[in-house]
């Protein structure tokens, strides 16, 4: 009884992602179903967001000793568009397209990690790979930790490169020729603890980005003088963007299990996009495994300069993605852990979560998911 | 106006390094870090919930998008 309870409850320390030290040569298997229902109340009114996305994801950390693990994860979806909307018949254009009602997506990653023995540092190094029709994605992630005073401070330095490959067919039914769309990410990242029950960290993050940035499928409306829609004009938006993001995060456990949270960020770009961020959680422990995990997150942003709500002509650069104009976000989540069956070689846990999104423009969503973990 | 963000980019990072290099210090024992390996102290509490949430709430923020996909723009779109 002793051995599963231990081992069930390295499963709930494995899979937070916070695996000490001396738990490292533990492996997980993980295998989740989840769905997402997009509703679109609001937003681009003559352009249809709601959706249906459905998938799979398995992911596996195996630890072939103190000093190597390896992590790997796969996730495939489908995902189910609205079909699109009428256009008035003030608008000159007959037709819109839309992303095919029904659009297949792999996301899968791969990484291996290296502790030297007895050295404060490690190093991780892994590939990343996303396909869906029209747009192909491939990366590197390189971490470096180094582990300060002890253990109560770790620094780490991240770097992550993507280059897409696109080849977009547009809401007017055109195919584009190819495209590309890179981007260098380099985050830094600080964690300490204070004391026995309080843990902060902060990061700052630097994105640059250059290639195609639009939408295929964003177009403008424009209008006349007395607000009647009467032609569509093309999302225009510049091929680079810097952006910079600081966070900062606080934990504090007044007992075994326990624990409060307070999450924030702020962040800033070129194209004009201020937003910040809070989210509050809080997990409380049901039994010897068993948890329960809440949060709630608020976001608000700021319009994006290119951002236009009714032009009556085109520009430069223009805009109407609602995901770009000024907003705030509410969204709520719960997630569950729950033990299934545990022996001397094996515990294996359930997840269950629920959550949901609100946006003051009248998008919202909600999205659950279901999975099981194997850990020895 | 890519300079100046540049600037304020290049200001951060320099400011982050310092404050990471001088603020490292043992605060705790051995011991005493059972609370703080617990799952409740995780920042990120689940992988599967964490990439979901990414596709779902991240992909709608002008914010997102600095790992590979462009800006904003969904889950459900190319």
């Amino acid at each position: 009884m002793r051995v599963r309870v231990v081992a069930l409850a390295v499963a709930a320390v494995a899979l937070t992602g916070l695996v000490p030290r001396a738990l490292a040569a533990s492996s997980v298997a993980t295998l989740d179903i989840f769905a997402l229902a997009q509703d679109d109340d609001g937003g681009q009114p003559l352009r249809a967001e709601g959706l249906r996305y459905g998938g799979l994801r398995m992911a596996l950390d195996y630890a072939f000793d103190d000093s190597l693990a390896m992590a790997l994860n796969v996730a495939g979806s489908l995902i189910d568009n609205e079909n699109t909307r009428p256009l008035p018949d003030t608008v000159d254009q007959v037709l819109t397209t839309q992303a095919s009602s029904q659009v297949l997506t792999l996301d899968a990653q791969a990484a291996l990690r290296f502790t030297p023995p007895e050295s404060p540092a490690s190093f991780t190094a892994g590939l990343y790979y996303h396909h869906q029709r029209r747009f192909v994605s491939l990366g590197a992630d390189l971490t470096g930790q180094l582990d300060l005073a002890d253990s109560d401070t770790i620094l780490a330095l991240t770097y992550s490169f993507r280059l897409g490959i696109l080849k977009p067919r547009r809401w007017d039914d055109l195919i584009m020729p190819f495209d590309y769309l890179r981007s260098h990410n380099l985050i830094l990242s600080f964690t300490q603890n204070l004391s026995p029950s309080w843990l902060v960290n902060a990061s700052v993050q630097y994105t640059r980005q250059d290639g195609d940035m639009q939408d295929a499928y964003n177009f403008v409306v424009l209008y006349d003088d007395v607000g009647t829609p009467v032609h569509l004009g093309f999302e225009q938006l510049p091929r680079e963007r810097d952006r910079v993001q600081v966070s900062g995060r606080v934990r504090w456990s007044p007992r075994h299990g326990l624990g409060f949270g307070l999450d924030g960020s702020l962040y800033g770009d070129d194209w004009g996009v201020v937003s910040g961020a809070v989210e509050p959680s809080v997990e409380i422990p049901l039994g010897a495994t068993s948890r329960w995990r809440f949060w709630y997150r608020f976001a608000t942003q700021s319009r994006a300069k290119w951002f236009r709500e009714r032009p009556t002509a085109d520009a430069t650069y223009q805009t109407q993605d609602f995901d770009l104009d000024a907003w705030t976000m509410h969204s709520p989540g719960m997630m569950l852990v729950f033990p299934l069956r545990g022996d001397l070689a094996r515990a294996w846990l359930g997840r269950l979560s629920l959550f949901a999104f609100f946006r003051s423009d009248g998008i919202s969503a909600v999205g659950a998911n279901l999975g099981a973990s194997a850990v020895w | 106006m890519i300079r100046p963000m540049r600037a304020l980019v290049v200001l951060v990072l320099v400011l982050a390094s310092a404050t990471c290099g001088v603020a490292g210090c043992s605060t705790t024992r051995p011991h005493e870090r059972g609370r703080l390996s617990d799952h409740c102290m995780g920042f990120a509490p689940d992988a599967t919930v964490e990439y979901l949430r990414a596709k779902a709430e991240g992909a709608r923020e002008g914010g997102f998008g600095g790992y590979g996909r462009s800006a904003a723009g969904g889950c459900g779109c190319e």
